[in-house]
């Protein structure tokens, strides 16, 4: 195992159907990286098992409130990728093991897993493309999984709170990682599955679409077209994969 | 660098078409700038990529290459990379008519409704118009592709969202729906359109100008495996929206099934009897004799019986092969 070591924070609600203790274990599978898990729970009740869970509160609070609580009690720096977990996704097995391999390989520094097409899609975009290991892209959703590696920390965290539910994040995220050419991409190799709840189910719709315009207009951002357009995508054939610029003839 | 329209282009093995279908791409009434090229190579292991490259100095290139996938799968793939307004999508064994990009651009400033996609014309080259099973698969079985009772402009419906002659806007895709991966061959266009029309009320224009000609003579064994994917296809298109009534009427789904009871006992024997009556007929006008009439007559039935056979050959197979959950669900 390396000494390279992940965090994976989430946020469980322990009252609706949720997979945070299969996401739980199928992290602690991984073998190549050291991984720590900060799960938060909402809710009555409590999981089968809450062996990574640090603190569990009954009240309704803001994700990225308790997120930006969980960044801060560990020394993120000493943490090579950050990983943020919604509850209700199913991720394939070796996950952090196979996906950071790719991640590595590519340098991407912020990153998320595409999503299968039996998944709720926000943005088609992000659904799985068969036959492709990954894509280098001007867009990462904030959720339901996202990978920060540790160059982009300071520039990305902690979660600006004027994004509501994070909304907005995604479009502004590529404008800072651009002035300091990091690259963002996303993983259809390893895609996880988000089908268990449906989205947007436990707030308002209106009023987060209305909250992400007024961030949006304070901060510097991209558009859809930019957005959903794929910069270079790569083969999962290794063998016939071109050199980089040898692509457009 | 935007684009006006990119052209995606999926190809998978067949590198002496593609090399055609570029160069006609290369060679269009609008100016170069305005249009993008993207060939998506679905895990092709010919010269693919060397006919790309020997293009590339007439015509600019964008050119991926995926593990072979599917045509759902490539499609999707052309479409991200794809930067223009509207996306067309080809087929590499047509050739383009040199105002096929300026008709599909014409054709979206006349119809600038967000949700409306235009078809454009596949003819059928000349020197293939005589085959008899083009004709049969063109003109009297349109199992192929078939204009018959339309007409320039008409407004149609999702039925008509045919891959390989059809454009849209690249919005409509990525806000309301991509191709499903499941659909590795056939119907991955209608399904889309399908939903499509159920989420946005997609209307397709026929706009009789854009013309391609497909120039691959489809040989008696390619159609009847193509027969098969396509009934794979259909049966996967009923599973996924759960046998829909609309679906069953177009997939004509009780004959469907009765063919699977009536036809699929006689496949072997079926495809026998075209294959020998179409060597036949091929041997006569090899020896310039005239066709007999009946000969013909007979041929097509032969044609209908194998092609039905084929298909419920395929649905047989997909019926007992496990469905992948793939509906996409919409937040």
């Amino acid at each position: 195992m390396s000494d390279k070591k992940v965090l994976t924070i989430g946020v469980a609600l322990s009252d609706k159907p949720n997979h945070a203790v299969s996401i739980m274990d199928g992290l602690a599978s991984s073998r190549e990286w050291q991984l720590d898990q900060k799960w938060h729970i909402i809710g009555k009740n409590i999981l089968p098992r809450m062996d990574h869970v640090v603190c569990h509160s009954l009240d309704k609070e803001e994700k990225f409130k308790i997120l930006n609580r969980l960044i801060k009690e560990v020394t993120l720096a000493s943490y090579e990728y950050l990983f943020v977990f919604d509850d209700d996704i199913q991720i394939p097995p070796n996950f952090i093991d196979q996906y950071l391999q790719i991640v590595e390989k590519r340098g991407y520094a912020l990153s998320q897993p595409a999503r299968t097409h039996a998944s709720y899609i926000d943005h088609y975009f992000v659904s799985q493309l068969l036959g492709i290991e990954s894509r280098q892209t001007n867009f990462v959703e904030i959720g339901p999984v996202t990978c920060i590696h540790n160059s982009a920390y300071h520039l990305l965290l902690p979660f600006d709170l004027r994004a509501p539910m994070g909304w907005g994040l995604d479009f502004h995220w590529p404008t800072i990682l651009c002035q300091h050419n990091l690259k963002m991409g996303i993983i259809d190799q390893i895609p996880i599955e988000h089908s268990l709840r449906k989205p947007v189910t436990y707030y308002n719709y209106q009023d987060t679409e209305s909250g992400m315009q007024s961030f949006l207009e304070q901060v510097p951002h991209i558009n859809h077209h930019e957005a959903f357009t794929a910069i270079e995508t790569y083969s999962l054939a290794e063998s016939l994969e071109r050199k980089p610029g040898e692509r457009t003839f | 660098m935007a684009f006006k329209l990119s052209v995606v282009l999926t190809t998978y093995n067949r590198a002496s078409f593609l090399a055609k279908a570029l160069i006609s791409l290369a060679n269009q009434t609008v100016d170069n700038e305005e249009y993008e090229v993207i060939v998506i190579d679905d895990g092709s292991s010919d010269n693919t990529l060397e006919i790309v490259k020997s293009i590339g100095p007439i015509l600019p290139i964008k050119y991926s290459y995926q593990q072979n996938s599917g045509l759902a799968s490539a499609k999707n793939h052309g479409l991200f990379l794809a930067s223009g307004d509207i996306v067309l999508f080809l087929d590499d064994d047509d050739i383009s008519d040199p105002n096929l990009i300026e008709q599909h651009l014409l054709a979206h400033s006349a119809n600038q409704n967000p949700n409306t996609a235009i078809l454009g014309k596949t003819n059928i080259a000349s020197s293939l118009q005589t085959d008899s099973l083009m004709h049969y698969v063109t003109q009297k079985d349109p199992m192929l592709f078939c204009y018959q009772g339309i007409h320039h402009r008409d407004v149609l419906n999702y039925e008509y969202f045919w891959g390989g002659r059809t454009s849209c806007k690249r919005e409509l895709l990525l806000k309301e729906g991509v191709f499903n991966p499941v659909f590795r061959f056939g119907y991955e266009d209608i399904e889309l359109g399908y939903r499509l029309n159920q989420r946005v009320g997609l209307q397709v224009v026929f706009w009789e100008p854009a013309v391609n000609t497909m120039i691959r003579q489809i040989d008696l064994a390619s159609f009847i495996k193509r027969c098969q994917r396509q009934g794979e296809s259909a049966w996967r298109f009923l599973e996924i929206h759960n046998m829909d009534g609309e679906i069953e009427r177009y997939l004509n789904c009780n004959n469907l099934l009765k063919d699977l009871e009536i036809l699929d006992p006689a496949y072997e024997s079926s495809i026998l009897s075209a294959s020998k009556l179409e060597a036949s007929i091929r041997t006569a006008i090899a020896m310039s004799y005239e066709v007999p009439d009946d000969w013909q007559r007979a041929m097509e039935s032969a044609y209908y019986r194998a092609f039905r056979a084929a298909m419920s050959r395929g649905v047989k197979t997909a019926m007992k092969t496990p469905s992948p959950s793939s509906s996409t669900k919409t937040s």
